[in-house]
């Protein structure tokens, strides 16, 4: 295979005169052409933001903090809740808590947490006790024993 | 005008007093190679301005890290280089055409070019140089125009030497055909 660095195409009248030209003094305006462009890149570059964009990582902090804060709020919130009635009966049964405490600790604390005069607790223990009596001696429990017990 | 040493350039480049002191030498330094060899790549005067505006953007922003593996000269014609293929790569996917469009698109843009002095058989040799390879392309122009040592054109396109010579003699060989042909 012929390498040869000066071999040049075999064809008559070619001659390796550059065929190209350029506008009138364009590589006297180039090089200026050049230096404002590097003058351009180099202001880009001392502010690397466009000055409309720089106040967005600012805002977008400040965006993230305020939720936080609301979310916070919320939860913070939600937790101090008190619970309803309904609800505290609900999971002292689902969890048998009930269980833990004997008849008298209930009573006495029914007795302490509850007014007598708000629920009428009186009427309601001695109508108790008349139905039970009843009851008693109906099933034939002599009389005397039972007003000793109640 | 004075050229300068590629030391002394980095050297006056390091310096921020001097920074674009120097910018400037190596642009009037480089600038007229660098443009032909961008211009017979993409036919186009315009588009060989723009190109060539843009090698020497990126050689401002990285020729503060350049190590001196290589020779200034060598580096920037690499940057042209890529600038080029990636130019004809992009107008390849912009239009969805095919290589050989491309090259008849570069040829129809010669014959109307208002700044092509060529004679008739300086017109056929670009229209031949149009069918080649790009590879090819650049290594005929860089030999054939510019006279340029394998061994820089090796360091340019990362081929080795034995492949740049086999590729001039192929392209060689295709131009004279296209010549006798047409």
């Amino acid at each position: 295979m012929q390498t040869d660095e000066n071999h040049i195409p075999e064809i008559p009248g070619l001659n390796r005169d550059n065929p190209f030209a350029v506008p009138e003094g364009y590589f006297d305006r180039f090089p200026l052409k050049m230096a404002d462009r590097i003058a351009a890149e180099q202001s880009r570059f001392r502010f690397p933001f466009p000055a409309l964009l720089k106040p967005i990582p600012m805002l977008a902090t400040a965006l993230v903090l305020l939720s936080a804060l609301v979310v916070g709020y919320r939860y913070l919130n939600a937790s101090g809740d008190p619970l309803s009635e309904e609800e505290i009966s609900t999971y002292v049964y689902q969890e048998g808590i009930l269980d833990d405490f004997s008849e008298e600790e209930l009573l006495e604390y029914s007795e302490l947490s509850i007014p007598e005069s708000d629920t009428g607790a009186d009427h309601q223990s001695s109508s108790d006790q008349h139905g039970i009596q009843e009851y008693l001696i109906e099933s034939g429990i002599d009389e005397v024993d039972i007003i000793n017990e109640l | 005008m004075q050229e300068l040493s590629d030391r002394e350039i980095l050297d006056l480049f390091a310096k921020e007093d001097s920074r674009n002191y120097a910018f400037n030498l190596l642009v009037r330094q480089f600038q007229q190679r660098l443009y032909w060899h961008i211009r017979r790549m993409v036919i186009d005067h315009d588009d060989a301005d723009d190109l060539l505006q843009n090698v020497f953007i990126k050689a401002f922003h990285a020729l503060g890290q350049f190590r001196e593996d290589s020779k200034i000269y060598t580096w920037l014609y690499r940057i042209a280089t890529n600038e080029c293929i990636t130019f004809l790569n992009n107008k390849r996917k912009r239009f969805f055409l095919p290589i050989a469009d491309v090259e008849r698109h570069l040829s129809e843009n010669l014959q109307n070019d208002a700044y092509f002095t060529g004679d008739r058989i300086q017109m056929k040799l670009q229209q031949a140089l149009l069918t080649l390879p790009e590879k090819q392309r650049l290594v005929f122009n860089l030999k054939y125009y510019e006279n340029m040592k394998y061994e820089d054109m090796s360091e340019i396109l990362g081929t080795s030497v034995g492949a740049l010579k086999a590729s001039y003699h192929h392209a060689v060989k295709k131009i004279e055909e296209f010549m006798r042909r047409v």
